[in-house]
């Protein structure tokens, strides 16, 4: 279930498998700067890397809106529609890691999981 | 020329034929300030219906029903619409009759109509009236003879706020309700615009959202494209956390809001709001 793409030596570490096991979340993913898939896990249905695309510009754009209001870090980008909802949270060296969960998911639970995994794993921003 | 009337509670600047504000203030009563390219003046409104006008052109000031037909004549005027209370209605329409400045459409109750009307009316507005801290803005640049707005309690800046273009199918009165009454109250909430097509339609708050519109709707395009690749359903909203606060674009009607806030904003209290938009919309609007 879960893909490793390689370069694993400058991948920030995350366990997906954690994360995954979440409740609510259908897809987790570690993305690099380009917009690639490094790691997957979950959601066969869905192309990895084509969202991974996507979502890369939504990261750009959010990061022009964080640099606009003096902020150059970002915490969190949530986008939610009727039927699905993604986070997307920046990891180390231009990396994020991309959740998929159902639009009924507690975020604010997930967030408080994903920073505990960030203090544990030293890994998240 | 509105140095004595009461200052009541700023709602927001446009600019549209003023005809189209009256359609869409049924619910209104206050005052709207005019300016135009030959001259300033105001039109006092209760229930969507003109009650006193006063225009000052040059070196003539029209009074009543040919203030009215003046204003009326352009195609598009910069309007400022404060809102007011029962007692602040009264007292302006005190003055307007006092100015003979009043103004009757047939059918329509006097400026001198029977305190019970205005008790009526404020008891309808009791539950959506504005909280009088909220939605501060700067009054226009030479409109110096409108008297001031209050600000904010600790805002820490009064900023001029561009007029703009309100595009027909809006519902102002829907949105001055729901986003000054409701939004701007909750603790944390900086400022909010209704945005389309990278311009802003409206501005509200203490924080220049106009520059931020552009950027809003980037991000918006880049995540509607999610739905490119995978089904999604209808966006929802999205938003963007940063160490600072939040930015939360969501749609409102055939445009969409821009909320700027501070870190300790809770967002479930937001998007309960943004749930109801479309009920309240259906509920009747203006």
């Amino acid at each position: 279930m879960s893909t490793d793409r390689g370069a694993p030596e400058r991948t920030p570490k995350v366990d997906l498998k954690r994360i995954f096991s979440l409740d609510g979340v259908r897809m987790s993913l570690v993305i690099d700067p380009e917009g690639e898939v490094k790691e997957e896990m979950g959601a066969e249905n869905i192309d990895g890397d084509q969202l991974a695309a996507v979502v890369s510009f939504v990261m750009a754009e959010s990061r022009a809106m964080a640099t606009r209001l003096g902020d150059d870090q970002i915490s969190m980008v949530f986008v939610e529609f009727r039927d699905i909802a993604l986070l997307s949270l920046p990891l180390e060296e231009g990396y994020f890691l991309l959740l998929l969960t159902d639009p009924s998911a507690n975020v604010g639970q997930i967030s408080y999981e994903l920073k505990k995994s960030q203090e544990s794993a030293g890994a998240l921003q | 020329m509105m140095e004595s009337f009461p200052p009541g509670t700023f709602i927001g600047e446009m600019q549209a034929p003023f005809k189209w504000i009256l359609i869409h203030a049924a619910r209104f009563q206050g005052i709207i300030r005019v300016n135009a390219s030959d001259g300033e003046g105001y039109v006092m409104v209760r229930k969507g219906e003109p009650m006193g006008c006063m225009f000052r052109r040059k070196d003539d000031l029209l009074k009543g029903k040919e203030a009215y037909s003046h204003i009326t004549s352009y195609p598009v005027v910069n309007l400022s619409i404060l809102r007011y209370s029962g007692e602040e209605m009264e007292s302006a329409a005190r003055l307007a009759q006092s100015e003979g400045a009043e103004y009757q459409m047939a059918g329509s109750s006097p400026i001198s109509s029977p305190l019970a009307e205005h008790a009526q009316a404020q008891g309808e507005l009791k539950k959506e009236r504005f909280n009088g801290q909220a939605g501060a803005t700067a009054v226009k640049a030479g409109t110096a003879k409108i008297p001031p707005r209050k600000p904010r309690d600790g805002s820490p800046q009064v900023v001029e706020e561009k007029a703009v273009v309100l595009p027909s199918g809006l519902d102002t009165e829907s949105l001055a309700h729901l986003l000054l009454g409701r939004m701007l109250r909750l603790p944390g909430v900086q400022a909010v615009s209704i945005f389309g097509r990278g311009s802003s339609v409206l501005s509200i708050g203490d924080v220049e959202l106009d520059s931020l519109v552009v950027l809003a709707e980037d991000m918006l395009e880049a995540a509607k494209e999610i739905s490119s690749v995978m089904r999604t359903g209808p966006f929802v909203h999205l938003t963007l956390q940063i160490p600072a606060g939040k930015v939360i674009i969501a749609p409102y009607f055939n445009e969409y809001l821009c909320i700027l806030t501070g870190p300790e904003v809770n967002l479930g209290q937001i998007r309960k709001i943004l749930k109801d938009i479309p009920s309240a919309s259906d509920a009747g609007g203006m």
